[in-house]
């Protein structure tokens, strides 16, 4: 949509979507609108309110008549100005449907034409780059765009010519100057140069006019057509390429009709009989007719002559140079300028034609416009003039020659120098600038002069005036700035007290250790001072805005509130102590002064740490509180009493406790009160005795409790001021039990000195001051020295330790006086004075002076005997540990052995019995007599190792069991017992007798088997008698003694210890079958419980089994 | 004469590994008056097989009895059981474990994968003979068994 862009006038052009949102405007457009572009806006939201219903209402028509044009005149809401503007709206489409609308716009008049600055507005901000310049070429104005375009700025194109910005080697403009000379005006296109040297394609059209002054000037446009060349290239060369194959490439058709009809220029397209071939939306607009009317008829009939003349004229020629004619009309009613641009080709011809009456009307404008221009020039306020080199005057205004008049009394004229206007001792400075100005510089200063003795202050702008090759003079404006240089001045001055002000405050606000604030009357603070980062930790900043409160602590809010609502009732706030958080979390006593000021609404206040004033009144108060705790909770007895009357006036709690007065009665008595007779008379006589200036004093007396008892006291007195008596305070500490302590101590000494005539032990007494060590006549006797060999050195005692435990008993005696433990004790070998050692345990305490160690006092013990014994069970121990060690490790490794063992043992065992009883059974008559003999030895034989292996298992599964132990109900026991045996029992008649049994902690199984084998023994080696078995028990301390005793055969005293051995036997198997097993698996039980079992016996008599269950026992 | 007629129509496998045992079984098999040929397979792999093979080919003549020892060699006694009562077509035959392990997690290991009966062979020879005329006698000639198809 380039072209759309590069569209030259005042063509504005839009997209808008079917919403009415605009999707695109053009550059023209969005120079309207310098702050905000109209994309993606509401298109109508451009248009006087009253103007957008025709707009709603045109884009529905043209959504149901796709083909229509519709126009309408708007007026553009414009920041810069709001012309008036004609719009064709067409509709954009696609696969016939409408998809949007596009709006071609032409100023029909630009706003409010009549002002002036309008008129200069539109000029300067128009997008047609334009120039004023003389009929020499010289430019003497250019606007906005064409500086854009030239990339200059306004001085330096003013001091340039139109020669300068375009190629004049060009042919086509000496023709169009020609036709100027001729015609007054001319357009073609050139070749535009920019002030970088690059060369563009423009539309250059000129024309001259006179400015009402007789003065002939010239109005130049140039119109970048880059973009419009190329574009019509291209349409061109489509034309020609499509042209024929349109039925065929309806695609490539659709595509050029579509930039055709997207295009704001009229197009038609003749064949090469200058028939229509093809014609756009525009140009049927622009022709007032439809297409269908158009298409194949000749273009004769619809298009001008002079455009007929020319497309007769057309040759080979003309086509080889690919050109367009232009041929500007005035067409129709409308006085509608066309410009029609005729491009041959060799199949006919293609026309653009354009609107340009907008343009048109423009230039027109323009030419009043210079003229106004002038005016404007000549009716400014500012003071401008210009002069050649020689500073002669060439052009100047009205205030110029109103200035000079009032300045130097001289009329301006033209020609004369500028030197004669200015006043004769300024024309030194003047001749400075005169010779700035005229060595090219431009600058601009301010100069003062005086006027009638007012100083008139000029704002002079001094611009040097350049041809192409040199400077040809200066252009100067000045302005009168002199109530504006008053004003300034008068706010300096104000300013400069102002700023004083300010500095005082700011310093004092900055330098303030008292937070200065104000606060609004919601509380937000307005300013405070940078005593607010001490104060509560933030910086000012952090805090302004912020309502104080914020920092407020929560006990404190109500009554701050209540103390700010009495300072706007308008009391001034004083010393108001409340809490802040700090920044860093803590709190921080505030000490608040404050005032409210009704006409600004604000509070002023400064506010104060106060933490330091709270904690000195702490400190204060709990010194006072002490103080007064000191006397009243004193643990000693306190009293004052008044020197004169010697009256009690005050006494303490501990006084009343300890003398058994109340206080009304101590308060009602004298110092003597509480003394014996003859006390009181030692106090008469120490009282005299006393020296008056003595403030206080100490004395050891005998005071009488109010029961009578007499209590040895020490005092101490003070003498001083109380509640305005001269009175003495006195403590009394009493030592009745010292002292009755030191008599004791002295009886003890003498004991204690008796004790350590009579010990054994080697008694010393070590001063660690002196290192010296005293010790006793024990010394001598335990370790054979005489008196002399005992020295009172430690290092004495310390060459004679052992040299293995010397180190250690060293180490470990500096440590504790060291670390100031009261005990040391230790063991060790010390040599006697034959040279051997002697083991000794000694013990030491220290006696502490002032928390130090000052002796040590102790006993040596001879314990050699002990110390040797004790080494002898030391070794002994290991090496049963150790034995036990092994012997548990083989004995686990034996029962898994057996448990395995007697497993895989049954599975052959049974097949050679199984076998053997099949051989006997399958072959019994082919037998004979010896073997049936042999196969029942046999099988007895491994009958007999079944039982031993059985037996062997159960053993081995004594210590494997896993299960728990649990409380076993043991008469729940023997009841099973008895149903076991009941058959037994039946056959022999015998009986087991149990009364009373005790739960136990254990394994109910084991328990069971252990009474099973126990009874079953019983009645297997029963006598000729009825067997009787009686089971009982005893309850011991900590364990239950059981008793199995039976009427059987009993066994011999020399067994006893045999029988409880695995596989022993005490008969062969012909008197009693068994493996000797039975009671190895209950002496296991039992210890497996953790018990002992044993057995008392009389052969013929019968035996008594005992063991024990211990009550408290865990199975490891 | 109706006892000659059930027993011609049922099947018994053994499972055992221990040739003694296997010898020693079907005497006492014989010693009851069982003449129908009982089918012998030495370890549970074979045991399984064996079944697998009968429900694809020859489902007729699937075992009415399984004998099972424990201890096999591959996979064991307890695994072919397990085995057998969790198959949807076998687990309605009657397995009877026929051990030497009178081991209480044995047996209640046994009875909780739904063995049907677990006998601990008795050491000596006729109490053993005993105990498989019992075993014939109750499986075979008192209950009545399931039909095949």
């Amino acid at each position: 949509m380039d072209f759309a862009n590069s569209s030259s006038g005042f063509c504005f052009f839009a997209v808008i979507d079917l919403n009415g949102y605009c999707t695109f405007a053009n550059r023209h457009l969005k120079d309207l609108f310098r702050t905000k572009s109209p994309e993606g806006d509401e298109f109508v939201a451009l248009f006087k309110e009253e103007e957008r219903p025709p707009w709603q209402k045109t884009y529905e028509d043209i959504v149901h008549f796709p083909y229509q044009t519709a126009r309408l005149s708007t007026e553009i809401l414009g920041e810069v100005y709001c012309p008036l503007v004609e719009w064709q709206v067409v509709p954009q489409l696609k696969d016939n449907e409408v998809i949007g609308y596009e709006c071609c716009g032409e100023i029909l008049e630009g706003g409010e034409v009549g002002e002036k600055e309008n008129v200069r507005n539109i000029i300067e901000h128009t997008s047609l780059p334009l120039f004023l310049n003389t009929v020499d070429g010289k430019i003497l104005y250019a606007n906005k765009a064409a500086l854009e375009l030239f990339e200059y700025t306004a001085l330096e194109l003013t001091q340039l010519g139109i020669e300068d910005v375009v190629d004049t080697t060009d042919p086509r403009l000496t023709d169009a100057l020609e036709h100027k000379k001729n015609h007054g005006w001319a357009k073609c296109e050139l070749v535009g140069i920019k002030k970088n040297g690059s060369r563009f394609p423009c539309e250059f059209s000129t024309s001259s006019f006179s400015n009402g002054k007789g003065e002939i000037n010239c109005s130049t446009s140039f119109v970048d057509i880059t973009g419009r060349q190329g574009h019509e290239k291209e349409l061109e060369r489509f034309v020609v390429e499509t042209k024929g194959l349109q039925e065929k490439a309806e695609e490539e058709s659709y595509r050029l009709k579509k930039i055709l009809e997207s295009i704001s220029d009229g197009f038609i397209a003749l064949d090469h009989h200058e028939n229509i071939a093809y014609i756009n939306k525009k140009a049927e607009y622009t022709l007032g007719k439809d297409h269908e009317e158009l298409l194949g008829k000749p273009a004769a009939d619809f298009l001008s002559a002079n455009i007929m003349r020319v497309l007769e004229e057309l040759d080979d020629k003309s086509l080889s140079l690919y050109k367009p004619i232009v041929i500007e009309e005035l067409v129709g009613p409308s006085q509608t300028w066309l410009e029609n641009r005729i491009y041959p080709s060799p199949r006919g011809a293609s026309i653009f034609i354009k609107d340009i009456t907008g343009q048109k009307k423009f230039e027109a404008l323009l030419k009043e416009q210079h003229a106004d221009l002038k005016a404007v020039i000549e009716n400014t306020q500012d003071i401008v003039f210009s002069t050649d080199m020689d500073l002669n005057l060439i052009i100047f205004n009205a205030s110029f020659r109103n200035f000079s008049y009032s300045l130097c009394n001289v009329r301006a004229k033209k020609g004369s120098n500028v030197f004669e206007y200015y006043p004769k001792e300024k024309r030194e400075a003047f001749a400075e600038m005169a010779k700035k100005a005229l060595s090219g510089q431009r600058f601009s200063s301010v100069e003062s002069f005086e006027i009638n003795g007012d100083t008139v202050y000029l704002d002079i702008s001094v611009n040097p005036v350049f041809s192409v090759k040199e400077q040809t003079g200066v252009a100067v404006v000045a302005r009168n700035i002199t109530e504006k240089k008053k004003q300034e001045e008068a706010l300096l001055k104000q300013d400069v007290r102002l700023k004083i002000l300010v500095d005082d405050f700011q310093k004092i606000m900055a330098s303030s250790l008292d937070v200065i604030c104000t606060l609004d009357a919601e509380g937000k603070i307005l300013k405070i001072s940078a005593a607010c980062k001490d104060l509560l930790g933030y910086e000012p900043e952090e805090l302004i805005g912020q309502p104080i409160d914020n920092f407020l602590y929560e006990d404190d809010l109500a009554r701050t509130a209540s103390a700010i609502e009495k300072v706007k009732e308008g009391e001034v706030m004083r010393d108001f102590e409340n809490r802040y958080y700090r920044k860093n979390g803590s709190l921080v006593y505030v000490i608040w002064s404050s005032k409210w000021d009704d006409k600004e609404e604000k509070f002023y206040a400064i506010a104060r740490d106060a933490t330091e004033k709270k904690a000195t009144e702490m400190v204060l108060k709990a010194s006072e509180e002490k103080y007064k705790l000191l006397f009243y909770e004193n643990p000693f007895p306190m009293w004052i009493y008044e020197l004169q009357t010697e009256l009690f006036l005050e006494v303490n709690e501990a006084a009343i406790h300890t003398y058994g007065y109340t206080k009304e009665e101590f308060l009602s008595m004298t110092i003597k009160d509480i003394r014996t007779e003859d006390e009181k008379l030692r106090l008469e006589k120490y009282q005299n005795s006393l020296d008056d200036r003595l403030k206080s004093h100490k004395g050891y007396w005998k005071h009488l409790k109010k029961d009578g008892e007499i209590i040895h006291v020490e005092i101490t007195a003070h003498t001083l001021q109380f509640e305005g008596r001269s009175s003495k305070l006195v403590l009394s500490n009493n030592r009745t039990e010292q002292i009755i302590a030191e008599q004791q101590l002295l009886k003890s000494n003498e004991r204690f000195n008796y004790v350590i005539k009579a010990t054994f032990n080697a008694i010393w007494d070590w001063d660690l001051v002196s290192n010296r060590i005293e010790w006793n006549e024990g010394i001598k006797n335990m370790f054979g020295y005489d008196n002399g060999d005992v020295f009172e050195n430690m290092n004495w005692w310390e060459n004679n330790l052992h040299p293995d435990d010397k180190d250690r008993v060293v180490q470990n005696l500096s440590n504790t006086i060291e670390q100031k433990n009261p005990h040391w004790e230790d063991e060790y070998r010390f040599r006697t004075a034959e040279g051997s050692y002697k083991y000794v345990l000694d013990r030491g305490f220290t006696v502490f002076e002032d928390g130090e160690p000052s002796r040590m006092i102790g006993a040596m013990q001879d314990i050699s005997y002990r110390k040797e014994n004790e080494i002898v069970l030391k070794e002994l121990n290991q090496v049963l540990e150790k034995r036990a060690e092994e012997l548990s490790t083989s004995n686990a490794e034996l029962e898994r052995f057996a448990y395995v063992a007697s497993h895989d043992l049954q599975e052959p065992l049974r097949m050679v019995t199984s076998f053997l009883q099949l051989l006997e059974k399958r072959y019994k008559e082919k037998l004979d007599k010896k073997a049936h003999e042999y196969i029942a030895f046999a099988v007895d034989g491994a009958d007999r190792m079944k039982t031993l292996i059985l037996d062997l298992l159960e053993y081995s599964r004594v210590n494997t069991t896993k299960e728990e132990n649990e409380p076993v109900d043991l008469i729940v026991v023997m009841d099973e017992l008895v149903r076991t045996y009941s058959s037994t029992l039946q056959e022999t008649q015998g009986k087991i007798h149990y009364s009373a049994m005790p739960v136990v902690n254990g394994n109910s199984t084991q328990l069971l088997q252990l009474f099973q084998n126990l009874v079953g023994n019983a009645i297997k080696y029963k006598s000729e008698n009825v067997p009787e078995i009686h089971i009982d028990f005893k309850e011991l301390e900590d364990q239950f003694e059981f008793k199995v005793s039976d009427n059987g055969i009993g066994i011999e005293p020399r067994f006893f210890h045999k029988i409880f051995i695995i596989f022993q036997r005490l008969h062969n198997r012909e008197q009693y079958s068994g493996t000797g097993i039975g009671l190895a698996i209950c002496k296991k039980i039992v210890e497996r419980h953790g018990g002992k079992i044993w057995v008392e016996s009389e052969p013929g008599k019968g035996s008594t089994f005992y063991f024990t269950i211990p009550k408290q026992w865990q199975m490891n | 004469m109706a006892d000659e007629l059930i027993m011609n129509n049922v099947n018994i496998l053994l499972v055992e590994d221990n040739e003694g045992d296997i010898v020693l079984t079907l005497e006492a098999l014989a010693d009851a008056k069982l003449n129908n040929p009982v089918h012998v397979v030495r370890d549970g792999v074979e045991a399984i097989d064996h079944l697998e093979h009968l429900l694809a080919h020859d489902p007729p003549n699937l075992p009415d009895l399984i004998l099972l020892d424990i201890n096999l060699p591959r996979i064991d006694g307890k695994e072919v059981l397990q085995y057998i009562k969790n198959h949807d077509r076998l687990k309605r035959i009657p397995v009877v474990m026929l051990t030497t392990s009178s081991s209480e997690l044995d047996i209640l290991e046994a009875y909780n994968n739904h063995a049907n009966c677990f006998i601990t062979k008795p050491v000596d020879l006729n109490k053993f003979f005993n105990v498989v005329k019992v075993i014939k006698d109750f499986w075979i000639t008192i209950v009545k068994l399931p039909s095949k198809e």
